[in-house]
């Protein structure tokens, strides 16, 4: 029966402890493990420079007609803050979590492709760097995240600041495919013995839907931005009026990139949850298929609906019904996952550790991002509230609220695995309520703004629009989850060095990356484990009622 | 520990509260749209709270429901395993499911009202610039304060001379882009007369925050005279009165970017034959006066920096004397 | 550090191997940049006075060239079958001759584009000419990467053996080879057939 690995007494922490850990060694590294950690520090840079930011926003919209930030700085940090934390901070993480975990939940020894996979991080932190020496070249981008043309032909963006941004994130989205490649043959070829698709941990199920959805939507940003390179550079017309092109079509192509994005980013963090929601509630998740099915069909609605950004573009009122429809539509399997998560936790014996506080946030604060999305998928609500800060508040409360508060459960949870040792829980509490509470004070206003009539992306706003308080309230919000970030930051510098040993399995999970030791050595496993249920490590540990027994029971 | 657990749930409450608190604090648009379409969109924006509003409150509530009722206890064994019921998963995407369903419905009927054009309603074109809005009445050219007729459809036409920009009034109606090389549509039929802000919604480059408008719904002969008024080209008598500052209207080339019939036509920036009967200049960005103006014409970039209306090295009295003739133009 | 790729799996026996399956997924993302270009260039059609592809392009003219990169997707076809065999003349004959065949549509795309621009035909012109250099010169990039590839294994085959089967260099290369070709028959249906005789 289940065979569990345990690692070789004696080879344990060979992998990303002490022995080796010269700087050479990491930059040579082709070890999923160290690449997966490097992508995540990485990711944790630029998320503490788009944080910054962000900082800096608020503190130019505290109030009314401030001039801390004149327009053109102010325009260039909204666009990198946007495009920082989408490719270089929450991309980072999650595909760097998720080449840490995948190929150990897996039985895997490393993926498919090591060397592919060092190009990619290599490739990923370049583009980064690149990005931010726009800085030194005359200035950044600062035509927001999703870049409408034709602002961003030669007439209207002269500098080069353009040609980084589009650059940049041809680079970074090459490196994203190849990961994507790398992680779907890694699961097709390199699963343990016993490791059906049926028995894939959740979390492994949603990298492979994220990773077809990479592979199809980022060529499709990749080739509009070769076009808008040409039209800068050959002085080509694809989004100029004048030589016969059509603007609209960047909104097109951009979208049937950038919807698939948003789920590229919200099913990872459905996959964390899905892993910790039960670990934490002693229960197995809820309806197994039905998750799994939930995200998969997520994964193609994904691409039916990206028009739903551009109802104000003057579409044909059928096309706006038909997105309209679809988007309501993706909201089902969406919604659906909820409820999965309540079920796993009801009649459950609830262990309220960080991971799973992030968790429960998650779910609550994922759920405001869902319903105001619907509401935005309301043709003539969204008329009246899109590219608003109602619209802010929405990303928002899907990005950070969903995404980030995923991470962060992420992190805490997987955080024992990667470096042996515990996170402080008091500091992970502190951390937890007050970034929820920050967060809220942040977000939830905004909507209110929106609704008033509050454009998002202006330097400054009028003090007869009575709109200074909020927007203090809000300022004020975004300091308080700064000062989240930063007990964070410390947190996690004080647990690498003075954390209590974690052992293999702290948290008492079944999935197989607990299954060895903590770090994991550089070869993963001893023997490969043999699995035989969804659940390899509570067989081991309750032979009497082995989960495979239950494998048809959804 | 049980101090703990219940500075635990005072955070929670705290968080809570931030909703209700939020939305005390602020006048509420939605609920005083002010023409036939703001009013269908205000409907719809209740009906569609409502339901996620409760729906909210019916998954939140039981997810603190699982919080309180489910706290696992030190030592206790690992409940009985649960894998799924397929009945119950099928129901909770079904309700789901039956609600759009009908939210779609009332979309579909709300999106026909909003978008229904009378054949007497009144043609208006808007073109979008950087960063400021040029209206095109039959017979005249206004810029950035839009005059409508109360009770009467408006029917405008969205273009742009430059990127994308949007058309925002939040009391009027929805918004819609304007983007280059293409004609948008968008009605509104104004119901009350005042006046209502509205800015530019998509950004459109440096000064996007400053491209601002305001509508004045008028009574229909208030409209109808000031329409005429705004054909009229400027008199004699003013010309006459302002020798000098047309003089240096000329020798600071003005005329090269804005008009004012008889004597430039510029394009580039706003039209300025009837400048006097407007409230604001820089669109928004400085009440109309004779001071703000004259300190507007000697430094733009003082109060819209990157705005395409350059410094000008006047005296103060030049400045004054330009800004003199200027407000005289009603 | 040493890596532990390829560890056995026995989750199952695979049809395609994890090279010849990264090399599908990786044409299949390939085929999103052409199709993106391609769905720009179907809407821009009719939008454009002149240069327009009716007056310009010729359908017959790059009948012939065209025909001579299809044709190479059957050499390199018939590469692989004498590689199998072991028959390792034959395969670098067959290999070559794909390389010329590719080399042969390369010409003829570059001496229309030469033409063009003798026209005063470019990027700049408009919309339909932009389209055209991008749709072409993204699939020109393609061959002139896929003829490298190819010169390189002919330049390792003289060295030593090469290996055989479905994992195979030269079957990866043919697996990217043939997309390009495939991708050329949308082009040529799409800019020289449909616009030359369809469209107005």
């Amino acid at each position: 029966m289940a065979s569990v690995a345990r690692p070789l007494p004696g080879y344990a922490g060979v992998g990303v402890g002490p022995p080796g850990a010269g700087l050479l060694t990491w930059v040579s590294t082709v070890d999923h493990k160290r690449i997966g950690i490097m992508y995540v520090a990485t990711g944790l840079v630029f998320f503490a420079v788009g944080g910054i930011e962000s900082l800096l926003m608020r503190s130019q919209l505290a109030q009314p007609d401030a001039q801390v930030l004149s327009p053109q700085v102010y325009n260039q940090v909204f666009t990198l803050h946007g495009v920082t934390m989408i490719f270089f901070a929450v991309m980072p993480l999650l595909f760097g979590l998720a080449n840490y975990l995948l190929p150990l939940m897996i039985g895997a020894r490393d993926v498919a492709f090591p060397r592919l996979n060092a190009f990619s991080y290599w490739i990923l932190a370049a583009s980064g760097l690149f990005l931010y020496y726009s800085l030194l070249s005359g200035g950044a981008p600062d035509v927001g995240w999703y870049a409408y043309a034709p602002l961003t032909e030669h007439p209207f963006s002269p500098t080069n600041a353009v040609d980084f941004y589009a650059l940049a994130l041809i680079l970074s989205g090459a490196g994203t495919v190849a990961t994507s490649i790398n992680f779907v043959v890694t699961v097709v070829h390199h699963r343990a013995p016993g490791m059906s698709y049926n028995r894939l941990p959740v979390f492994v199920w949603m990298m492979l839907v994220t990773s077809a959805l990479s592979l199809l939507a980022l060529p499709t940003l990749t080739a509009s931005l070769i076009m808008l390179l040409v039209d800068r550079l050959l002085s080509g017309h694809f989004y100029d009026p004048l030589g016969g092109g059509l603007p609209i079509m960047w909104q097109h192509l951009f979208w049937i990139f950038g919807h698939p994005e948003v789920y590229i980013l919200a099913l990872p963090a459905f996959g964390f949850i899905s892993e910790i929601v039960p670990v934490f509630s002693r229960k197995p998740i809820f309806g197994y298929s039905f998750v799994v099915a939930s995200g998969i069909a997520i994964g193609f609605l994904s691409f039916g609906v990206w028009a739903h950004h551009m109802f104000a573009s003057g579409m044909p009122i059928i096309a706006d019904m038909a997105f309209s429809a679809s988007t309501m539509a993706i909201a089902i399997p969406t919604g659906v996952k909820i409820f999965t998560w309540l079920a796993t936790a009801y009649g459950g014996a609830i262990r309220f550790r960080t991971p799973m506080l992030f968790a429960l946030g998650f779910i609550a604060m994922f759920l405001i991002g869902g319903l105001s999305g619907v509401t935005l998928a309301v043709v003539p609500i969204d008329w009246q509230v899109n590219g608003s800060y109602y619209l802010v508040a929405h990303l928002h409360y899907v990005a950070v609220g969903g995404v980030a508060f995923a991470i962060f459960a992420a992190w805490y949870y997987w955080f024992p695995k990667m470096s042996g040792r515990m996170m402080s829980e008091r500091w992970g509490k502190a951390h937890f309520w007050l970034f929820l509470i920050g967060f809220n004070l942040t977000f939830l206003p905004m909507h209110l703004l929106g609704i008033e009539g509050m454009p998002r992306r202006v330097y400054t706003y009028p003090a007869f629009e009575g709109w200074g308080d909020l927007n203090l309230l809000i300022t004020i919000g975004a300091f308080i989850m700064g000062l989240a970030v930063v007990v964070f930051v410390g947190n996690v510098l004080w647990s690498l060095r003075f954390g209590r040993p974690a052992g293999d399995n702290p948290w008492e999970a079944w999935t197989l990356e607990w299954a060895t030791s903590s770090p994991p050595p550089s070869y993963n496993f001893a023997s490969i484990p043999t699995v035989t249920s969804r659940r390899p490590l509570w067989d081991v540990a309750h032979p009497e009622a082995p989960d495979w027994e239950h494998e048809r029971e959804l | 520990m049980r101090r703990r657990r219940l500075a635990g749930f005072a955070a929670a409450l705290v968080v809570l509260a931030c909703w209700p608190a939020a939305a005390l604090a602020a006048p509420f648009w939605p609920v005083s749209g002010q023409t036939l379409q703001a009013r269908s969109i205000s409907w719809l924006f209740w009906l569609v709270m409502a339901i996620a509003g409760l729906f909210l409150l019916v998954v939140l509530g039981t997810l603190l429901y699982v919080i309180v009722a489910f706290r696992g206890r030190e030592g206790q064994p690992d409940p009985r395993p649960v894998y799924g019921h397929l009945r119950l998963e099928m129901w909770w995407a079904g309700i789901p499911f039956a609600i759009l369903v009908a939210v779609f419905i009332f979309t579909v009927r709300e999106v026909g009202v909003e978008t229904a054009i009378a054949p007497d309603a009144l043609p208006i074109t808007l073109i979008g610039h950087q960063w400021w809005w040029e209206f095109q009445y039959p017979g005249a050219v206004s810029a950035n304060e839009l005059h409508v007729p109360v009770g009467r459809q408006v029917r405008l036409q969205l273009l742009s001379a430059d990127v994308v920009h949007n058309f925002w009034v939040p009391e009027l109606a929805g918004k819609e882009q304007m983007v280059p090389g293409q004609t948008n549509l968008w009605t509104f039929t104004p119901e009350q007369p005042g006046r209502y802000d509205g800015a530019c919604a998509e950004y459109c480059g440096t000064q996007h925050g400053w491209m601002r408008l305001t509508v004045f719904a008028d009574a229909p002969a208030d409209f109808d005279r000031w329409l005429a008024g705004q054909g009229q080209p400027v008199s004699q008598q003013v010309l006459s009165q302002h020798q000098d500052a047309l003089r240096l209207y000329t020798a600071n080339a003005c005329g090269a970017c804005h008009a004012i019939s008889g004597v430039s036509n510029g394009k580039a920036a706003p039209d300025l034959t009837h400048l006097g009967s407007r409230s604001t200049i820089g669109a928004g960005v400085l009440q109309n006066t004779p001071d703000n103006l004259a300190a507007w014409i000697q430094d733009a970039q003082q109060f819209k920096p990157g705005s395409y209306m350059p410094k000008f090295r006047l005296s103060d009295a030049d400045a004054r004397q330009l800004a003199a003739f200027l407000e005289d133009l009603r | 550090m040493a890596s532990y790729a390829a560890a056995p799996s026995s989750a199952g026996t695979h049809a395609i191997g994890p090279r010849r399956l990264g090399v599908l997924l990786f044409v299949a993302s390939e085929s999103m940049v052409f199709l993106s270009v391609i769905s720009l260039y179907s809407v821009g059609q009719g939008r454009v006075d002149h240069p327009n592809p009716q007056e310009t392009l010729s359908a017959a003219r790059m009948i012939p060239f065209s025909v001579a990169l299809w044709l190479s997707s059957g050499t390199i076809a018939l590469c692989a079958r004498r590689l199998a065999r072991g028959r390792y003349g034959g395969m670098r004959l067959w290999l070559l001759a794909t390389v010329i065949l590719g080399a042969v549509f390369l010409g003829g795309e570059l001496s229309e584009w030469l033409e063009l621009f003798g026209e005063r035909v470019t990027a700049a012109s408009n919309v339909w000419a932009t389209t055209f250099f991008t749709l072409t010169g993204i699939h020109g990039l393609h061959v002139i990467i896929g003829l490298l590839m190819m010169l390189a294994l002919l330049g390792v085959s003289l060295r030593r053996p090469l290996a055989h089967g479905g994992e195979s260099g030269l079957e990866l290369i043919s697996i990217y080879w043939h997309f390009v070709d495939g991708m050329w028959v949308l082009i040529y249906g799409v800019v020289y057939f449909w616009s030359a005789f369809m469209a107005r």
